[in-house]
């Protein structure tokens, strides 16, 4: 079996949220510096271009931050989802996976899709979203979800094993 | 990912609105120099690029002794929220003089331009009537009028040879 989500790839995913929220974070206070640069020694003649500058910096810096709130929020709950997907601490399941067709949304408003592994005695049905579906082997793998100290992570059977 | 762009769009909207108030707040505040620091023209003409005249003028002096000139027509004191009484320097048509005499004291009105005249100063920026005279005036209560600080002569001067 070769491990395809362990608690590194949390970690990993872990450490590109906090980056983008500490870029984030760099950005807003180079635009507040740059901003109130442009605020000193104003004159008539320069005022009303310099309101201009000021007013396209904010807005840039402003929307860049609402369209990373959103995308670091989805992160934070994909994050949050490994947990959840875990189910009863030790929990191993192991079958055929399948996808449903449809996304679903979550009440977080991350887009997920829903997986059941199958095999003779039992079905178990999780809750994917894009990160981890990228990281799911295509329907109709065997494969093995164990939940360890929390954390999910999936494995598919080598075939050459 | 245009469902997501319109899921976004009321907080980026929100956002612009936010931004163009809260900078045009500020700068109101920044812009609002005291009388002392700042020189203002009215003219009763329509006037253009009333900003680039300013932002010329602003040159000729420097910035610890004013630090806004503002070039303004007549209507703007209609239009905006400052008296017409609050300038330094008026360039108003002769004929006109009279309705404001009370705001000029005994300073003595110069001609500015010639009714009919070729060349008149600011021509490209103010819009002169060609068949009246037009004459400057200083405003009496001007802080920029005394012997300690005589700005407002001096701005005459830049702009009767602008």
């Amino acid at each position: 079996m070769t491990p395809l989500i362990t608690p590194e790839t949390i970690a990993q995913l872990n450490r590109k949220t906090q980056l983008v929220k500490r870029a984030r974070l760099a950005l807003c206070l180079v635009c507040l510096a740059v901003c109130a640069g442009l605020c000193v020694d104003l004159r008539t003649g320069t005022a009303f271009k310099r309101y201009i500058c000021v007013c396209a910096i904010s807005l840039a810096c402003g929307w860049s931050v609402i369209v990373t709130y959103a995308r670091v929020k989805a992160m934070d709950a994909i994050a949050r989802h490994f947990i959840n997907l875990s189910g009863r601490p030790g929990a191993e399941y192991t079958g055929i996976i399948e996808y449903s067709p449809l996304p679903e949304t979550t009440p977080d408003g991350l887009r997920v899709r829903r997986i059941r592994v199958k095999n003779a005695e039992d079905s178990h049905a999780l809750l994917a979203d894009e990160y981890l579906l990228g990281l799911l082997p295509p329907a109709g793998s065997n494969v093995r979800i164990e939940a360890h100290s929390g954390y999910v992570w999936a494995a598919q059977e080598d075939t050459d094993a | 990912m245009l469902r997501r762009f319109f899921r976004l769009l009321p907080a980026l909207l929100t956002w612009a609105l936010v931004c163009i108030m809260f900078w045009g707040w500020i700068f109101s505040i920044l812009t609002n120099a005291p009388a002392e620091k700042k020189l203002i023209v009215y003219i009763d003409a329509p006037v253009t690029g009333t900003r680039e005249l300013a932002g010329k003028l602003e040159e000729s002096f420097p910035r610890a002794q004013i630090r806004f000139i503002e070039v303004r027509s007549f209507s703007y004191s209609m239009m905006g929220d400052s008296p017409a009484s609050d300038g330094d320097i008026f360039i108003i048509p002769s004929e006109n003089a009279g309705e404001y005499s009370e705001w000029f004291g005994s300073l003595p009105g110069e001609l500015f331009v010639s009714a009919g005249s070729d060349t008149a100063p600011l021509s490209s920026y103010v819009f002169y009537s060609g068949d009246s005279d037009y004459l400057l005036f200083y405003y009496a209560s001007s802080v920029h009028t005394g012997s300690s600080d005589s700005l407002a002569f001096e701005l005459a001067d830049l702009l009767k040879h602008n």
